[in-house]
């Protein structure tokens, strides 16, 4: 019974039900969110909120068939600047129309919950994220100390 | 026997999926999904008494396959929804 829906079938079910102010569950894919989100094994908690911060993580129609689930490093009014917790670089655009929800929760493969913040220190340490990646996936990851 | 109610079928591309109405929270890791026959059987017996003969009349009826197919079909669905606390 597992679902194998195409990305865009998917989210615009996804919408209709957050639009309706329901929260969704679901595991996302990729590895742009570690070590906050790991690919398949974790699953979000997603709802609709009236306003989105930096350091929110969400759930953004980018176009047609694309969708991401990246954190807001900057906020401009109604311009949003997104990007992938796991990566070194790139950064999406969009507006806050755009959003589709906003994670509330993080868990893990067992159903506890993950920590979840604005990611201050994260964000504030790109300068060193290659090595602080590397750290989560060579000893954390490795040795399972989560 | 009979299907619960508080479901809604949902179709998203190939696939139909049995969305539970009225609940706050939609997890889509555990969401349950049907093929078309299965969907068209759904939709059939909704609301209704049925039993293995009614499963196996409806697919005679819509698909051109012999008895005994439609025979493994309806006790396998039957089977699989009685698995998956569809059937009360």
């Amino acid at each position: 019974m597992r679902l194998t829906f195409s990305n865009k079938d998917f989210f615009s079910e996804a919408k209709i039900l957050l639009d309706e102010g329901r929260e969704i569950i679901f595991s996302p894919k990729g590895y742009s969110m570690r070590p906050f989100i790991e690919d398949e094994k974790d699953s979000v908690v997603i709802k609709k909120k009236n306003s989105v911060k930096v350091g929110d993580i969400v759930l953004v129609h980018i176009n047609d068939d694309v969708y991401i689930l990246h954190r807001i490093i900057a906020k401009d009014g109604e311009k949003l600047t997104l990007m992938g917790d796991g990566n070194l670089e790139g950064t999406e655009k969009c507006l806050t129309n755009d959003v589709l929800g906003t994670v509330i929760e993080i868990r893990n493969e067992k159903g506890r919950k993950k920590l979840l913040t604005k990611g201050w220190f994260w964000r504030h340490t790109l300068f060193a994220r290659k090595y602080l990646l590397k750290f989560y996936r060579k000893i954390i990851l490795k040795y399972n100390l989560l | 026997m009979r299907t619960k109610t508080g479901f809604r079928l949902r179709q998203i591309g190939d696939d139909y999926i049995l969305m539970p109405e009225g609940t706050e929270q939609i997890n889509f890791n555990k969401m349950i999904t049907f093929n078309a026959t299965a969907a068209y059987i759904w939709e059939e017996t909704k609301d209704k008494d049925f039993d293995k003969t009614t499963i196996k009349k409806l697919l005679t009826d819509k698909y051109e396959i012999s008895d005994e197919q439609a025979e493994i079909d309806a006790v396998k669905t039957i089977e699989d929804w009685t698995k998956a606390g569809l059937i009360e």
